[in-house]
């Protein structure tokens, strides 16, 4: 056959130049095999043939064609050409199949682009996202392809951050002299549209500004120590209910001390100077007494206790939101610095909120890859269910907060391939010694109404006494704890 | 599908064959006798505890006929309150559900709380009145607590509400001040804000689906913009005061210091005049006239989310709705009106429903 042989010449020159170890065998099952590492098993994927030589079409076909010039060989053999498959009974093929065939197909070549990319087969990991991009659309189509769009853009970066190499962006926000200010306008924009749609960010905020009000029932002075404070959202709510509270000390004093970092990034609204003077001006506007100091980390935002005020008498909460998401993932050893600094202070209470990962077990990499994508592809699904006909609008959403977040993910993911699993905070948590906290009644009762208020696929879970985890139709996503610490700690 | 069941019950009348006692009211009631429940609890327990078990799937795995869905929603979601009453007060008893049961089929029938002395047949055997009656005033503060909660979170949500609007403000502000002449921003904030806004009236709208001609109750003024989600949740917000009124009977005191509270807020949005963010001036208006029809307000939202439960024939939302009769029968459904609220999440039958009818799907 004639692609038959079209595979042969294809498979040779890339052998001679991507792997040291040549073969005399020209089979393509056998040369595959050279580049996956153990973790994919190519050779039991190959010994079905038909699946296989589908996976390699899927690759090569279409009229657009694909060219293997384009990857910058510069090797010559004589077998080195473009490679233009004329491809009018593929193209029938793919037209006849179904949206699941072809969620299945990006799924699969999302997983051998990110199985290249482990494995520093870089050529090829661009070849198979040239053809990704051929397939997925981050605006159209269903939400595996929208998704598959995200994923692709973020492999690609990571591709070009490790090697070089200028594809198009697949994701455009704009030509540089209008991104700027765009961005804030679209990232508010997103921002409401992702309140006013899913509870994601109203979960995690209410279930700890819940757990700090009962923790600070007969206080005067309160301190709050936010790790990322963004926004500073969560504490209109907090201040609200401070304000209305009947028990104890009627509005008690609230100091809100926010760590800065160098850079915000890009998706930050505004710097922490403006989140602390929309603060002020909220909390006066209600009447609650507020004062708003900042914190500098250090440059590689490390937490040094010490650099913090405090005061006597003062009622100290540790606040920290991590991967809401709106959020930057932040460096794993700058949360521990934090985490591990909060603990010499003896505060009050910890409440920490964080992303739900699945059983991972040994999967390394890849299988936090594959979490990943199923984490994101609850989220998308979520989304469209509460909001079917908003397209638009979640095309925002998805476009400045959740594709920014995969992206951010991933790259976690690769940074830290080669360590071992990280593991929850939570449990961190745990063995640092700190004591957990149950959560109320009225917490959980309050978790539960607010889920209801959004579509019913979503869940509370209770997994342990000072935990509680947001489901969407059994997949967990964020995971909300709080703690205390140990009464008997010394300073 | 509700009323051809109960009319098949009606017509079975008193086969006792099934096991299932039935009793002759005009509203066929089943008994749920001490067998029967236990049979209930074993098949519950085998699909995994209260809060797996469905009402379609307990009815499969019981295998009694004449035992409908209707039956069995109601009676899981009493065992599920009474499941959180047991894990809190630590009691191990079955018994205790059934009174938890008993007692709650009696604050729905006589609308009054404390009324506990007529227990029913079932609960009699070796339990205590005074056990029972404490039962029942746990199930009232687990009540009261609730909605308590919900309450909260109303407000809670609306200052997050209030807050957001303040960045968007000033953003738009600042950026407004900069961007002098740049037409393609402009355009895109307008889209932008249109397309927040559609989503928030679809979520308006779904939220009250009968009351969209109400809303002229509410809101005396046509707007040409539909309102945002923030003066939907101060109308709710409104809706809850009143609903507080009923409780403590002190009408003008509450909204009055409800008014204060929120009056700062609605002063420091006027001083905004950015024309693209949603009319901001129409809302303030909106949600002051919101205010004063909270009459009406509280009485749809009753009704809104009563009309999910009770799946009943359409002749009793209508009465809802009129103002002034149905008052006391709102006040009397209230206890179970709460219980509704959370144990609605979790049961999948009864969807349209949650939190005064404000639901999103």
């Amino acid at each position: 056959m004639a692609i038959d042989n079209a595979f042969e010449v294809d498979f040779c020159s890339y052998s001679t130049s991507t792997t040291t170890t040549t073969t005399a065998d020209e089979d393509p099952a056998c040369t595959w095999n050279h580049w996956g590492s153990p973790v994919v098993d190519w050779g039991s994927l190959s010994s079905e043939r038909d699946e296989f030589q589908d996976l390699i079409e899927s690759m090569m076909d279409d009229g657009t064609g694909f060219e293997l010039t384009r990857l910058g060989h510069d090797h010559e053999t004589s077998n080195s050409v473009s490679v233009s498959v004329s491809t009018d009974t593929m193209v029938a093929d793919e037209e006849t199949n179904g949206e699941d065939f072809k969620g299945l197909r990006m799924v699969h070549l999302l997983m051998a682009a990110a199985e290249a990319l482990m494995g520093a087969n870089k050529s090829l990991a661009r070849v198979i996202l040239v053809r990704l991009k051929e397939l997925v659309s981050p605006s159209d189509g269903t939400n595996m392809e929208r998704l598959a769009a995200y994923f692709t853009e973020a492999l690609q970066s990571l591709l070009e951050g490790s090697g070089g190499g200028h594809s198009k962006h697949l994701i455009t926000n704009g030509p540089q002299h209008h991104r700027d200010k765009h961005r804030e306008v679209d990232m508010l924009a997103a921002f409401q549209l992702l309140q006013d749609m899913s509870p994601y960010v109203k979960f995690g905020h209410f279930t700890a500004n819940q757990a700090i009000l009962e923790a600070v029932t007969h206080d005067r002075r309160i301190h709050i120590v936010d790790y990322d404070i963004m926004e500073g959202i969560q504490w209109a709510s907090l201040m609200q209910a401070l304000v209305s509270r009947k028990e104890g000390p009627p509005t008690p004093h609230l100091r809100i001390t926010a760590l800065s970092r160098g850079s915000n990034g890009w998706r930050s609204i505004g710097t922490i100077q403006e989140t602390g003077r929309r603060l002020t001006t909220f909390a006066s506007s209600i009447g609650q007494p507020f004062s708003f100091h900042q914190c500098r980390l250090d440059s590689d935002e490390t937490f040094r206790p010490s650099a913090l005020k405090l005061v006597r008498g003062e009622a100290l909460i540790i606040n920290c939101m991590l991967n809401l998401p709106h959020f930057s993932h932040r460096p794993p050893s700058s949360v521990a610095s934090f985490l591990s600094g909060a603990k010499t202070l003896n505060p009050r209470l910890v409440t920490l909120v964080e992303e739900e990962a699945g059983p991972i077990g040994d999967g390394g990499f890849m299988g936090r890859f594959m979490d990943s994508l199923h984490h994101y592809s609850a989220v998308f699904d979520s989304l469209e269910a509460g909001f079917p006909m908003q397209c638009r609008a979640r095309a925002l959403v998805e476009r400045v907060i959740l594709g920014p977040q995969i992206a951010g993910s991933l790259t976690q993911i690769y940074r830290n391939r080669n360590e071992e699993e990280s593991g929850r905070w939570s449990e961190w948590l745990d063995t640092m010694g700190f004591n957990p906290v149950s959560i109320s009644f009225a917490n959980h009762c309050q978790a539960k109404l607010l889920l209801g208020l959004f579509n019913d696929g979503y869940r509370v879970e209770e997994l342990a006494n000072n935990r509680v985890v947001l489901d969407w139709k059994s997949r967990r996503l964020l995971s909300a704890s709080i703690w205390t610490s140990p009464p008997d700690s010394d300073l | 599908m509700a009323v051809h069941n109960e009319r098949h019950l009606f017509l079975q009348g008193g086969h006792g064959d099934s096991g299932l006692m039935l009793s002759t009211d005009a509203k066929p009631r089943l008994k749920w006798t001490p067998d029967l429940h236990e049979r209930f609890i074993e098949a519950v327990n085998q699909l995994g505890g209260a809060d797996k078990a469905t009402p379609k799937t307990v009815m499969k795995l019981m295998g009694i006929p004449g035992l409908t869905l209707y039956h069995l929603k109601s009676h899981l979601q009493k065992y599920r309150l009474s499941k959180n009453l047991h894990g809190q007060t630590n009691n191990g008893s079955t018994k205790i559900g059934a009174v938890a049961m008993a007692g709650k089929r009696m604050s729905e029938a006589n609308g009054s709380p404390m009324n506990s002395l007529s227990i029913g047949p079932q609960a009699n055997k070796g339990i205590q009145i005074g056990e029972a009656l404490q039962m029942q005033i746990e199930v009232q503060r687990r009540l009261h607590e609730q909605l308590e909660v919900q309450r909260h979170l109303q407000l809670r949500i609306e200052a997050q509400g209030k807050y957001l609007q303040s960045v968007l403000e000033k953003a738009q502000e600042t950026l407004h001040r900069q961007n002098l002449g740049t037409v393609g921003l402009e355009a895109a904030k307008l889209q932008l804000s249109d397309l927040v806004s559609k989503v928030s009236n679809q979520c308006l709208n779904s939220a009250f689906p009968d009351l969209k001609d109400l809303r002229g109750l509410c809101c005396q003024q046509t707007q040409p913009n539909p309102p945002n989600d923030c003066s939907m949740d101060s109308c709710l917000t409104s809706c809850e005061g009143s609903q507080r009124d009923q409780e403590i009977h002190n009408n003008g005191m509450c909204l009055r210091t409800y008014n204060t509270h929120k009056d700062p807020l609605m002063h420091h949005q006027t001083e905004t005049k950015s024309s693209e963010n949603k009319t901001m001036g129409n809302d303030d208006d909106d949600e002051r006239r919101m205010f004063f029809a909270d009459r009406n307000c509280s009485d749809l939202s009753m009704s809104v989310g009563l009309r999910g439960s009770f799946s009943q024939a359409r002749n009793e939302e209508h009465s809802f709705l009129d103002v002034g009769n149905k008052r006391v029968d709102s006040v009397n459904r209230l206890p179970y009106f709460a219980t509704k609220l959370d144990l609605n999440v979790d049961e999948k039958h009864c969807k349209q429903f949650d939190l005064n009818g404000l639901s999103w799907s």
